[in-house]
């Protein structure tokens, strides 16, 4: 959406159902240490990216302090762009939450593509810089 | 000016702002509320400053008892917005110059964020996010608050003459603030509300453009424009103006609703079609949106009737009556409009559509009645009518057919008590009512006409 075209706008770009859409994020994680894998339909979030490592809320038992875990992540933006990232990790730190059946762990990666990595935190980056800019353009501060 | 400070300046400077301030944290995951916690700790935000809330309703609760200075929430809270919460901070928290509202959320969809960026939310972080870009969002957020740049201090201060009274005063004031900043496109807004006080509709509308020349997304000004051009009923202004901040926010249901309503308004009744098209591939469909696009096709159906494309008139019925799906006042407008043109087989076919237990319902019987009115002996017509009186049911349009029919069988001594029971339920159709007293019913436009052909089966293509 590059809000400098003044074009007029047609009736089929009034609504995109692109704009309705949201990134979607695929994320696998097994532990290599007990050798399970965390289910496929379970509750898994990517909450930060570190330089060198992600926080994630996984199921509380996945995994503990000093494991290791192979994930993979996949993500998809609503124009169908996608960027994935594959890397083994060790759990620097796991807390289990008190009222949630959650535990939040603390990654470091292992072995990794560098340059994968900062291509896939790319993908995130830049929407947020848009979010940005596009908070920028609509209030005018 | 706060973004003249060094980092550790700003640093400082955030953690003197976020001293002492209740902080509401909302998010559904746990381990999201830790990560912002820990994040904000690292700040300079003390444990005991938090209140963490798992849901809408808890959050809710915390702002109306805590008034939070800080509210940081996920856009999703389960089936509520958590930018909803806004609304609530703003009417309980006193001090709300100086008060934050964050969404941080893994909803990253243009929808969500152009919506926060209405409601003027002060930042909005997207999941997942890396410590420094979280920090650096809500330090800046924060310190606009605390330290803003002039040219906010002096648009807050005519904002404040503005809502005084004092027009030339605040006009003056916002003039001068469209010299402190580079791009001013605020700045010109108010000053386009200045003179929308001043009742220089012309003037206005040129400083909302002004403010648009230096950002072609300006929330504010795009919607000032269109209220000034739908104020001047310069609808094909309105109706541009409209479908640019549709195209770049695109969430407001009851904005799509203006754009519905001017493209009838303008007669570009091909948009509507489209409008319908887009609208079947969106998921989250309100009820709202339901029953204006579906009003907007059943106008657009009428327009066709009229213009003898009565195939495709019959086409945009089909999709507003499955779009209905059942909402009987919908359904009942497409039977009226047929019955206009006197296409009462077509229109029978919309009444199968009711639901089966609204059939016993006024809208039912009274499309039933309306539809025997076309096709049925006037006697059975005046005693189908009496009955569904008898059964309480009573609408304006049972009435009125009841009241001709009963002139037209010369029934002088019932007309009489069935206009006055008709004005008693329904006194603002007075005249309508004295009307089918005295009016023989008008031949219905013919179904060639509405060029629709008579025989069942697929309509044939009416040329266009």
């Amino acid at each position: 959406m590059n809000p400098d075209h003044d074009t007029p706008v047609d009736s089929d770009e009034l609504i995109r159902v692109s704009d309705f859409e949201s990134m979607k994020i695929r994320i696998e994680v097994k532990n290599t240490t007990t050798r399970t894998e965390v289910p496929k339909n379970a509750a898994v979030e990517l909450l930060e990216i570190h330089d060198r490592g992600v926080v994630l809320a996984l199921p509380a038992q996945s995994c503990a302090h000093g494991h290791n875990l192979m994930i993979s992540f996949q993500a998809t933006t609503p124009q169908k762009k996608e960027f994935s990232f594959v890397s083994t990790a060790k759990v620097e730190l796991a807390e289990k939450l008190d009222d949630d059946d959650q535990l939040r762990i603390t990654l470091s990666f292992l072995q990794y593509d560098e340059a994968g990595w900062r291509r896939f935190c790319d993908g995130f980056n830049s929407r947020q810089a848009e979010i940005e800019e596009f908070f920028k353009a609509a209030r005018g501060f | 000016m706060a973004e003249k400070l060094d980092p550790k300046a700003q640093a400082k400077a955030f953690e003197k702002y976020i001293a002492g301030k209740k902080i509401l944290i909302a998010d559904p995951s746990g381990a999201s509320r830790a990560s912002i916690a820990n994040i904000l700790a690292s700040m300079g935000a003390k444990t005991v400053q938090f209140t963490l809330a798992s849901s809408y309703l808890e959050a809710e609760d915390a702002i109306e008892r805590l008034q939070p200075g800080v509210v940081i929430a996920d856009y999703d809270l389960g089936k509520r917005c958590g930018l909803d919460l806004l609304q609530k901070q703003r009417l309980h928290n006193k001090s709300l110059a100086q008060s934050l509202f964050v969404l941080v959320t893994g909803n990253t969809s243009q929808s969500a964020v152009a919506k926060a960026a209405e409601e003027d939310v002060d930042t909005y972080i997207i999941k997942p996010f890396t410590a420094g870009v979280f920090r650096a969002s809500v330090m800046k957020a924060a310190l606009m608050k605390t330290d803003p740049p002039e040219y906010l201090k002096i648009l807050d201060r005519g904002k404040e003459e503005l809502i005084a009274g004092k027009a030339q005063e605040a006009l003056r004031t916002f003039e001068y603030a469209t010299t402190l900043d580079a791009a001013p496109s605020l700045g010109h807004f108010y000053s386009g509300q200045a003179h929308n006080l001043l009742k220089a509709t012309e003037v206005e509308e040129g400083s909302y453009n002004k403010g648009l020349e230096y950002n072609k997304i300006h929330y504010k000004c795009l919607v000032g424009l269109y209220e000034n051009f739908a104020a001047r009923k310069r609808h094909h202004e309105a109706y541009a103006v409209i479908k640019k901040v549709s195209h770049y926010f695109p969430a407001n249901p009851q904005r799509l609703t203006a754009v519905l309503r001017l493209a009838i308004v303008t007669q570009s009744y091909e948009d509507v079609e489209r409008y319908y098209r887009i609208f079947t591939s969106i998921d989250d469909r309100n009820e709202e949106m339901i029953k204006y696009i579906c009003a907007a096709l059943v106008v657009c159906g009428k327009y066709y009737l009229q213009q003898n494309f009565g195939s495709r008139a019959l086409e945009l019925f089909q999709k507003a009556a499955i779009t209905a799906s059942g909402r009987t006042r919908i359904l009942r407008e497409i039977i009226t409009s047929l019955l206009d043109f006197g296409l009462a087989k077509q229109a029978d076919e919309f009444l199968r559509r009711f639901p089966p237990e609204s059939q016993k319902g006024v809208d039912y019987q009274a499309m039933s009645l309306l539809i025997m009115d076309q096709t049925s002996p006037r006697t059975l017509v005046i005693e189908k009518g009496r009955e569904l009186l008898s059964q309480n049911l009573r609408d304006p349009i049972i009435y009125r057919v009841l009241i001709r029919r009963s002139a037209e069988h010369g029934l002088t001594h019932a007309l009489e008590d069935l206009i006055n029971e008709a004005r008693k339920h329904f006194p603002d159709q007075s005249a309508i009512f004295e009307k089918a007293a005295k009016t023989p019913k008008a031949a219905p436009a013919s179904s060639s006409a509405a060029g629709v052909p008579s025989s069942t089966g697929t309509p044939s293509q009416a040329k266009k």
